[in-house]
């Protein structure tokens, strides 16, 4: 069997997702009205997303300003730029404008995803606007996975060329993973996304000018999701060699002089620094270095990590066009202040200096937004984030303390912890009443629901919780206090971080009243995030409270608060270490422990290439999660608010939130457009952080 | 200085004409000299008058609470103030104090809770009405009963507004008053105690005794204190409650702090026992701890004064600070740097502004009082300079 997608088949699929949730889509219809003027297209998305056309179009017109560095001999003429017949993208809102600009707020200067997300979601394969299990071409426009998931065959789209002009071509992609990405001086950790499940590299060969073909050892199941989620570095084929080459060792050999006259510290210093990711401060070379030859939509120009305000400017020569052949993007320039509170941005947003943005808002800065956006002319938009569940009771698994790790892993403990738990009443208080009680699983809606394991011990029953206590710790003192097994008061501390959990602490102390109605004692230990961190670290701790994320799509690719895996999920945080990085790095869970049936279900997901087989596994690895029940949720996460000026078209106001997904990358940003381009201009720097001082100062006093 | 010149003893036979009985000026003691001067100080007057009730605020807060500090109400997040109306609903329950319900209305897209008074639903207030929470009244006996409250026990009373979770604002101030107006002056008294101590050693008798005082003073100076407050937070056994946990904290804070007050006592000292009144009486064959209690100390009061009460709101502004390293109070304790603390976001900012305003109130009156009631006392502490 073969795997072959095309634009075609996306489609479909996509369209027959619409069908099965248009009754509901429209009634969470966004309030911007006067959208219908344009006249609404259909684009497969349920969501109004912008989506890939099922033919390619001839590029015809390109933006004013470019054509005037046409005109002054800067440029080459549009077909020339371009392929004869590019990538077509549609839009509800149709054919746009070009003009005006995009603006954004960072939270702090290491929020470079920000930048990632709008300006380069470019990966060879892409996650669409729904977020559908089926991946659109991207940079590939066509690929065939072998049977045995252990041959990838990706053919290129063609015509494409790199911003300086040069044709990009399969030879920039086998420069990147073999002078790159092998390269221990330039990349020194292991690239994990393309190291199959026993860790071993590919082979990567280029068969023509447009194909290349990777070769891994061991079947590698999961690969072609693993290039959709382009999350940390821009993936393999973002190496432009002709521009490279001059930085490289192995191709000039003045590239150490060269680092030495430019005053960097070696050779590879430089390299990293000019085309990759620097590997002291991790700061990637994508937003730093405007020379550095790309294929997205918007390069940078005035270079992030320093300073206030981060500017990205068109790419003359992006590959895509809209259905009437103009050159996208539309939109000239992509403006992100930085700004060093999520607080700060919200009231950006709530004056309306805020273009498009679905992060950074929390549930508190709601009402804020909703009040002002008439005057201010924006809409919330609504972000189904991946988290699935509001806050998590990680009980110690691996507790040093014998007697806690005994209760810790009965599962009546638990289980009764969980039926003592009000969570309407927190649901009610805590989270506006939006969301249901859950425990920790995939979202409803995403492919791997798994109702057991969402559902399993949620009823507020103080009786059964009693129940399932006694069966643990059924001896009290004279005030009701249950005692542990060594006679003395059982308690147990929750460790919560003081900043930016003000909605786990509410929670907190709602708990420890439900709790202490069944005579379990829970103290609430606030600290320090680094703190708390460390502690974790070193297994010294009780309680360690999260929120659940991976809940959507990326079930399968994080599955670690449904196994251990890794050191994220707190529980089993050692097994977990033990899993992923073997015997030195954690320890062996003991032999009756559900882990070693989790991860041998796993390790045979990691090597299938067939998706329904997956999510048959991902279901079979979940029974036995809802058997081991790592940890207890409260409820799933409500939808997080996000802001949208009514003016700007084609982008979505309902969309997924998750670092895997990019978003709003797979929301083509490219084909936005401004109903009124002459007015969509950035506010003046100074003036947009005096706005800082100024609310600093004021409202909020340190 | 001034206040030199002020302690010289020829100056009270010069008594001003404003002082009501000068004749007798010479022979009063020196303590209803200070009170005569202290009740001229009119503004201090009503200082002491006001920490006064704050305190009695303190140890009554369960019989002036009409809730309990934890309680909660799902149905009423954020309820705003509450007015009360003398009226009389006409279906028997008479003329009398009344406060109006809610209606609410949840907006789905702010996710906010609209609140409007409800006109036809009355909730009549009595004084020292069973309120159906039990506590001990000051440790001597069960009683449920509030001095102001509903009749209702279950009826929404929120005089000063709700928080998030529903909990009567009212309440928690006043609970809030216990915590803040008590723990962290322990620590101020400690330093206080410490720093006279040492820097009046120093100064009196100067020499090895001072150059080791001062070695030990510079010792502490040097400390770091951010890196100590980890360290510390890191040290304390993990079992202490966070009341304790502070307590120490308060403590271990002061016995550090004491060190700019003890060598300003210091300087202080040395300058006053060379003067003539205090030679003097060493001449006069005056034992060293008489010297130093009867003429050096009273000379320092106005000082010690004015650090205390400057310390005192340091003291209840630090302790919200502290919370962010997690050494501070934390809920579920209740002082009023938590409310303030719980106030610090933006929801409650825009929709819930009691949230600030009431705590805040608390520690500005609180604060103010005692400056002014400090600033009276130093006044009066020095009661023969004024008159000059």
């Amino acid at each position: 069997m073969r795997y072959a997608a095309s634009a075609a088949t996306a489609l479909t699929v996509a369209a027959l997702a619409l069908t099965s949730c248009g009754a509901t889509a429209p009634a969470a219809s966004e309030p911007t009205e006067d959208n219908s003027s344009t006249g609404h297209i259909d684009t497969g998305m349920a969501n109004g997303s912008p989506a890939l056309a099922d033919q390619l179009t001839a590029p015809t017109a390109e933006s004013p300003q470019l054509a005037e560095r046409v005109e002054a001999g800067e440029l080459p003429e549009l077909q020339d730029r371009m392929p004869a017949e590019a990538v077509t993208l549609i839009g509800k809102d149709g054919v746009g404008q070009y003009g005006g600009e995009l603006q954004m707020a960072m939270n702090g200067n290491d929020d470079d995803s920000l930048i990632r997300r709008y300006a380069a979601y470019e990966p060879m394969v892409r996650w669409d606007g729904d977020w559908s299990s089926e991946l659109t071409p991207g940079v590939a426009r066509q690929w065939e996975v072998s049977e045995d998931a252990t041959t990838y065959t990706f053919h290129l789209q063609e015509g494409i060329r790199w911003s300086d002009g040069e044709p990009f071509t399969s030879d920039d992609i086998v420069f990147g993973y073999q002078d790159v990405l092998m390269n221990e001086a330039l990349t020194p950790g292991p690239t994990e996304y393309l190291m199959d499940p026993e860790g071993n590299w590919p082979e990567v060969t280029a068969i023509d000018e447009h194909t290349v073909e990777l070769k891994f050892q061991a079947p590698h199941g999961l690969f072609l999701m693993q290039l959709a989620r382009a999350e940390e570095d821009g993936k393999f084929h973002r190496f432009p060699r002709h521009y490279l080459e001059q930085f490289h060792a192995d191709y000039n050999s003045d590239a150490e002089q060269m680092a030495e006259e430019e005053g960097y510290e070696d050779w590879a210093d430089m390299f990293t620094a000019k085309g990759w990711v620097t590997l002291g401060t991790g700061f990637d070379s994508r937003w730093m270095n405007p020379e550095l030859p790309q294929l997205n939509p918007w390069i940078i120009e005035n270079p992030a990590y320093e300073g206030t305000r981060v500017t990205a400017v068109r790419n003359p020569y992006y590959w895509k066009v809209d259905e009437d052949g103009n050159q996208l993007p539309y939109i000239d320039r992509l403006v992100f202040d930085v700004f060093d509170s999520a607080e700060v941005i919200a009231f950006r947003a709530a004056a309306g200096n805020i273009s498009y943005q679905d992060r950074h808002f929390d549930h508190d800065f709601r009402p804020l937004l909703a009040e002002s956006m008439d005057e201010y002319d924006f809409s919330l938009i609504d972000v189904t984030s991946t988290d699935m569940n509001t806050l998590l009771f990680n009980f110690n698994h691996i507790h040093p303390d014998e007697q806690m790790r005994e209760v810790f892993t009965d599962l009546n403990f638990k289980a009764g912890l969980s039926h003592a738990l009000n969570r309407d009443e927190i649901i009610e208080l805590v989270y506006f009443g939006q969301g249901e009680p859950a425990q920790a699983a995939p979202r409803e809606g995403s492919p791997y629901y798994h109702e057991e394991l969402a559902t399993q011990y949620l009823d507020f029953d103080l009786d059964l919780a009693a129940e399932y206590l006694d069966e643990v710790l059924p001896d009290k003192d004279d005030d009701g206090r249950r005692l542990g097994p060594d006679g003395t008061p059982f308690t147990f501390a929750v460790d919560v971080a003081t900043d930016r959990s003000v909605e786990h602490a509410r929670v907190l102390e709602l708990a420890q009243g439900h709790w202490a109605e069944v005579g379990i004692t829970m103290e609430i230990q606030s600290m320090d995030r680094d703190l708390r961190n460390e502690r974790r670290d070193a297994g010294e701790f009780d309680v360690y409270v999260r929120d659940g994320s991976a809940g959507l799509q990326d079930a399968i690719l994080r599955p670690h608060w449904y196994m251990p895996y890794g050191d994220s999920g707190a529980y089993a945080w050692s097994w977990g270490s033990y899993y992923l990085d073997g015997e030195d790095a954690g320890e062996a869970p003991p032999q009756d422990s559900p882990a070693w049936r989790q991860w041998e279900i796993y390790d045979e997901i990691l090597v299938t290439a067939d998706q329904e087989r997956q999510a048959e596994l991902m279901h079979e690895l979940l029974d036995v999660s809802a058997e081991a029940f790592w940890t207890i949720g409260v409820s799933t996460s409500p939808n997080r608010a996000g802001v949208v000026a009514n003016d700007l078209r084609n982008a979505p106001h309902e969309l997924f939130e998750a670092s895997a997904y990019q978003n709003p990358g797979p929301s083509y940003p490219a084909l936005w457009w401004w109903e009124n381009p002459d007015e969509a201009v950035a506010d003046d720097e100074e003036d947009a952080q005096e706005y800082v001082d100024e609310y600093e100062g004021e409202d909020l006093p340190e | 200085m001034t206040t030199l010149e002020g302690t010289i003893p020829e100056q009270p036979k010069d008594q001003g004409p404003s002082s009501a009985e000068p004749a007798d000026d010479g022979k009063r003691s020196s303590r209803s000299l200070i009170w005569r001067r202290f009740k001229r100080h009119k503004l201090a007057v009503v200082s002491l008058w006001i920490i006064i009730a704050v305190y009695l605020i303190a140890i009554f807060a369960d019989v002036l609470a009409p809730r309990p500090a934890a309680h909660y109400n799902p149905d009423y997040p954020y309820a705003p103030p509450q007015s009360i109306t003398v009226t009389d609903p006409g279906d028997g329950r008479g003329l009398g104090l009344y406060v109006h319900g809610y209606t609410q209305e949840f907006d789905e897209v702010s996710w906010n809770r609209y609140y409007t008074e409800n006109p036809d639903e009355l909730h009549k207030l009595g004084f020292f009405v069973p309120s159906g929470h039990e506590y001990r009244f000051l440790g001597l006996f069960e009683t449920d009963r509030k001095v102001f409250a509903p009749l209702e026990p279950d009826a929404p009373f929120y005089l000063f507004g709700a928080d998030a979770n529903g909990r009567d604002i009212f309440s928690r101030a006043i609970y809030g008053t216990q915590i803040s107006m008590s723990i962290g002056l322990i620590g101020v008294v400690l330093s206080l105690i410490i720093g006279i101590t040492l820097g009046a050693l120093a100064g009196f008798f100067r020499g090895p005794i001072d150059a080791v005082i001062q070695r030990i003073t510079e010792v502490f100076m040097s400390l770091p204190t951010l890196p100590l407050w980890m360290a510390l937070a890191a040290a304390l056994p993990r079992d202490w409650g966070p009341l304790t946990i502070y307590f120490a904290i308060t403590v271990l804070l002061s016995l550090i702090g004491w060190t700019s007050l003890s060598r300003e006592v210091r300087g202080r000292v040395l300058t006053l026992r060379s003067e003539d009144y205090v030679v003097a009486a060493r001449l006069d064959g005056a034992s060293r701890a008489r010297v130093i209690r009867r003429h050096i100390l009273p000379s320092l009061t106005s000082h010690i004064i004015a650090s205390v009460t400057l310390a005192v709101p340091a003291m209840i502004l630090a302790e919200t600070s502290l919370s962010f390293l997690g050494l501070g109070l934390q809920p579920p304790i209740v002082s009023w740097g938590v409310l303030l603390q719980e106030a610090q976001n933006i929801r409650s900012v825009i929709t819930a502004p009691w949230l600030l305003i009431v705590p805040s109130a608390a520690v500005v009156i609180s604060t103010l009082a005692l400056n002014f009631l400090g600033d009276g006392l130093r006044d009066a502490a020095d009661p023969y300079e004024g008159a000059k």
